[in-house]
């Protein structure tokens, strides 16, 4: 064959190929492709386990995730980027409301786990609880929770023997910890100009760890040996640590639910991968695999109330869901 | 008066260059031996160079004349890899000698370069630089020595309204006399010249030499030429250069009409075999 | 002699002129083409900003509408939490109520103050580096500089705020005291060096020659650095009974940020160290030998020549590369976003943080709604950056240009 009748074949070779390529996936079989997720930081390491176990089951499917913050999940969602979104907090009513001008339906909202978020401070700090009041007057410049003047100082807190600024670090405002920290411990109130914000849970750590006289918040998980996480009391009430149960029963004043966003139309059943990884989510395994993470598994009762809502109690291509 | 010799043996060169009185040397060379690297450019030289007179170098490319000048003035010092033995004399002292002020030094013995290098200033800027350097001088006073220094280097009528315009805008004659009157406005003892005049059109190069005849009274001149007709003209003493070794020296007259050796006859003339 | 060949047919004659003029055209082609590029990145910034200015609302109806003109964005507004009208910035919205506070004014203050500490660093070190390698070091030793500074440019932007971040900030923060006592000690050190270098007995002197003084002042400085750090916690005891950021606040008011502008201007000013260096050096070398053997004739010492012919002879070339690294500082993102704790302060203290608007950028786009307020005023930030550097570049071109011209009549280079 002359050479310009090869070149014309090898071009029609790499032409046809990836469309019968395509045309050979059916539908109906094994669970194979790329799980997309954009969202939280904090369930970042969590989605991560996630992803290596579903692997383990679906050798074929692969879990690509870019987790710089929550508030990225209800843009990406809204333009389609992705299907599926992680945040550690609720979508508010304004993004909710933008996804649904996008694509006319309301987005899926599923709790995964429980989380709370702990206020720590260096190790060497002799403090041991706080007020929400007093975090109020430490992080805000607008004390929307009623606090008189701000806090600067350790000495105002009641520790006489360790004195100096108090050194402030918090997530960057993408963040879901951002959120639920403002509407929480602020209530709704504005950050100091003077906060620190970091790019990730573990730089908050790092740089609490690192200054004496810091202060900041991350999700439980990322506490390490290095920081001291603090009891809050609210109101009159009891200095409540972060433990599992105080944030089951809702008396950790910074509990929270960490949940997944799914672009699903109504009406419509879950994709292959989709539904593979709700369904490893939402079973005994996944739900280890939140502990592991050092976040809070959901009661086994909500588990099975939402395995039955989406469905996946079925094996995937049964009826809808 | 130099003796012509019938056998041209190194003791004789000795002796036609202790001719001149000690007390009329300006310079006087020891076996001065300059390698840059592994090549030699000059091997045990030995010459004297008369105050208030012209001595001129010449030689083929690559003899070692402009080496030779730059030892004058140590400008060898600024490159690295020159190794340099021997002694070189400046009025009774020893230039190398460890306390000796290089830059003083380069005062006395200005420089005249083969391209003109004026600094990219005004002309008044230029011949001031060197002032400026030395003592702080009353402005009128500075005024006096740049207009002494500009008509001694026969520019000054040509440029005296113009004196703060740059001096890059002047032609290239214009710029070798204004490089001339800045060297002098420092008011040196010797100046050396590095073939002044080779880049040059002949007008200028005749001014240039006129100068050099001027300046004679009261400086003494070391010229560097490619020109033999400039050197027969210009010079009272010509140095002959060849391959880094001194070949013959002697009175201008005697070496261009009467050479000792054959060699020099040879360059002279312009034969090549 | 040889015999006479025959000249090219005229059908190659003709392939030849073709493929001469389709190669000019592809090479044009491809010069207009990134011409084009970065017209077409303007003309984008341009097209999603104006709707801002328009009065019209924006794309998603469900993004709260704030009055963005010219006042909102740049002067002191009044909100409804504050008592006084102040400058904010804060995009973050919780609910319908929350309006978001949209001023410039704290990124771009951010911005210059990253940069001008940056330059601060910088300038000095560069254009010592770029006079010390063009002027007085050894050929030799130059030749191993340049590969060195060059890595120094490789290194990505976001290792050098990590590790000013994490490693130096906590260290400077530490010792405070040794670190600022080296801003006095490391000059009076070298001028020690100098005294002690002119003083030494020939053989000696010749050894540690100044055109290798890149080397041996090497271990000197670094004796220096470590003395100061030594030293620190003993001299803080001495002068500032202890504590100095404690005396910082309760003597001069000023409080101290571990990631703070010192820290920046260290990091930045270590990235774009290369870029000045390297058009410095440019400038300074292309000034013909000529001029500096004139003035050494004359009897002028190296400092002389250096200040009075070589610097100024190259000072256009000196100005452009200062300016090119400012227009670099300026749009540095990862070193600031990491180096600092991106607080959106206006302060002029070293001791402060700061938020700039390329590290705005970079971490609130992602959240920004496409088509929404956010979103245009963050591309707000960066046409601003965009025709900021384009003016500083374009300047810095023109500024060359008179070089190479002005450079053309001495007839010994360009």
């Amino acid at each position: 064959m002359s050479i310009r009748c090869r070149t014309a074949l090898l071009l029609w070779i790499l032409l046809i190929w990836p469309v019968v390529g395509t045309m050979a996936q059916a539908p109906e079989g094994p669970v194979v492709g790329n799980l997309d997720s954009i969202g939280s930081d904090t369930m970042a390491g969590l989605m991560l386990r996630w992803g290596e176990r579903l692997e383990e089951r679906h050798p074929a499917v692969r879990l690509q995730m870019q987790a710089s913050g929550s508030s990225t999940a209800p843009a990406a969602l809204a333009e389609g980027t992705t299907r599926l979104g992680a945040m550690s907090r609720r979508m508010t009513t304004s993004e909710r409301e933008t996804f649904e001008a996008h694509h006319g339906y309301p987005p899926v909202e599923i709790p995964v786990a429980m989380d709370a978020l702990a206020v720590f401070v260096n190790r060497h700090n002799p403090l041991d609880e706080v007020s929400m009041k007093q975090l109020d007057a430490i992080f805000s410049d607008t004390h929307d929770c009623g606090a008189k003047r701000s806090i600067d100082r350790w000495e105002a807190l009641g520790t006489p023997d360790f004195a100096g600024p108090i050194d402030r670090h918090s997530r960057n405002s993408v963040s879901g910890s951002y959120g639920v920290f403002r509407r929480e411990a602020l209530c709704g109130g504005n950050f100091r100009v003077d906060v620190n914000e970091h790019p990730g849970s573990s730089a908050v750590v790092a740089a609490v760890a690192a200054t004496t006289g810091g202060i900041g918040y991350s999700g439980i998980g990322y506490v390490t040996v290095a920081v001291k996480p603090l009891a809050l009391r609210k109101g009159d009430g009891p200095a409540v640590s972060p433990s599992e149960r105080a944030t089951l029963s809702g008396e950790y004043p910074l509990s929270r639910t960490l949940y997944l966003y799914v672009n699903l139309p109504p009406g419509e059943r879950l994709p292959a991968t989709e539904h593979a990884f709700l369904d490893l989510v939402l079973s005994p395994e996944g739900q280890d695999g939140v502990r592991e993470s050092g976040f809070i598994p959901l009661p086994d009762m909500v588990i099975a109330a939402i395995r039955q809502a989406m469905g996946l109690n079925r094996p995937w291509g049964e009826g809808s869901s | 008066m130099l003796m012509a010799d019938a056998s041209p043996t190194p003791a004789t060169l000795h002796e036609i260059v202790r001719d001149i009185p000690s007390t009329d040397r300006c310079f006087e060379i020891e076996d001065l031996t300059i390698a840059y690297g592994d090549k030699t450019a000059l091997s045990g030289l030995s010459l004297h160079v008369p105050r208030h007179r012209v001595t001129a170098f010449i030689g083929p490319s690559g003899c070692g004349k402009s080496t030779l000048l730059r030892a004058f003035n140590r400008l060898h010092d600024l490159n690295e890899d020159v190794a340099r033995q021997g002694r070189i004399v400046l009025e009774g002292q020893e230039i190398h000698a460890p306390e000796v002020d290089v830059a003083d030094l380069r005062r006395r013995v200005g420089m005249v370069f083969q391209t003109p290098n004026p600094f990219p200033m005004s002309i008044y800027e230029n011949v001031a630089f060197g002032l400026r350097l030395q003592a702080a001088l009353p402005k009128r006073r500075r005024d006096e020595v740049i207009e002494w220094a500009l008509e001694s280097a026969a520019l000054w009528d040509e440029v005296k309204h113009r004196l703060h315009e740059s001096a890059l805008l002047l032609s290239g004659g214009q710029q070798q006399r204004l490089v001339i009157a800045r060297t002098l406005a420092v008011q040196p003892e010797v100046v050396l010249l590095d073939e002044p005049a080779s880049a040059l059109d002949p007008i200028s190069t005749l001014k240039i030499e006129e100068l050099i005849r001027n300046l004679k009274s009261h400086l003494t001149l070391v010229l560097v030429t490619h020109n033999m007709q400039q050197a027969a003209r210009v010079s009272d003493y010509t140095a002959f250069l060849e391959e880094g070794e001194l070949i013959e020296y002697g009175a201008t007259d005697t070496v261009f009409t009467n050479p000792r050796l054959a060699r020099t006859e040879n360059y002279i003339t312009g034969r090549t075999d | 002699m040889i015999d006479r060949y025959p000249p090219p047919a005229p059908v190659r004659r003709r392939f030849r002129d073709l493929r001469d003029r389709l190669f000019t055209l592809l090479v044009g082609a491809c010069g207009i083409g990134v011409i084009l590029a970065v017209l077409a990145i303007g003309v984008f910034l341009f097209v999603e900003v104006v709707p801002l200015f328009g009065g019209d609302t924006p794309a998603s109806e469900t993004q709260a509408t704030t009055e963005i003109d010219f006042e909102s964005l740049w002067l002191p507004q009044q909100y409804p939490d504050y008592e006084t009208p102040r400058y904010r910035w804060q995009a973050n919205v919780l609910s319908e109520d929350d309006t978001p506070m949209f001023s410039l004014t704290p990124l771009a203050w951010g911005t210059l103050k990253a940069a001008a500490y940056a330059l601060l660093f910088a300038i000095p070190l560069a254009l010592g580096a770029a006079i010390h390698s063009a002027c007085f070091m050894s050929r030799r030793l130059r030749h191993r500089l340049k590969p060195a500074l060059e890595l120094m440019e490789a290194l990505p932007g976001v290792v050098i705020g990590f590790v000013a971040g994490l490693v130096l900030a906590p260290y400077v923060e530490r010792h405070l005291v040794g670190a600022l006592a080296l801003v006095l000690i490391l000059p009076l050190g070298l001028l020690v060096a100098g005294v002690v270098h002119s003083c030494l007995p020939a053989t000696l002197a010749r050894a540690l020659s100044l055109s290798r003084a890149g080397l041996w002042l090497i271990p000197w400085l670094a004796l220096l650095v470590a003395l100061a750090m030594v030293m620190s916690p003993y001299l803080e005891v001495v002068w500032f009974g202890g504590d100095m950021r404690a005396w910082l606040e309760q003597q001069l008011g000023l409080d101290y940020a571990m990631r703070n502008a010192m820290i920046v201007g260290l990091a930045m000013g270590f990235a774009i160290i290369p870029t000045i260096y390297a058009l410095a050096e440019e400038a300074l070398s292309g000034v013909p030998d000529s001029l500096s053997e004139g003035a050494q004739a004359l009897g002028a010492s190296r400092w002389q020549t250096l200040w009075n012919v070589i610097l100024p002879a190259a000072s256009p070339g000196i100005f452009s590369a200062v300016m090119i690294g400012a227009g670099r500082a300026v749009g540095e993102t990862m070193i600031v976003l990491m180096a600092t704790g991106n607080t959106a302060l206006m302060t002029l203290s070293p001791l402060d943080g700061m938020r700039s608007m390329a590290a705005n950028i970079a971490i609130e786009l992602p959240e920004a709604a496409a088509g929404g307020t956010h979103y245009r005023v963050l591309l707000l930030c960066a046409f601003l950056l965009f025709v900021f550097t384009f003016c500083v570049n374009t300047l810095a071109e023109i500024v060359r240009g008179r070089l190479s011209h002005r450079y053309r009549r001495l007839g010994g280079l360009a």
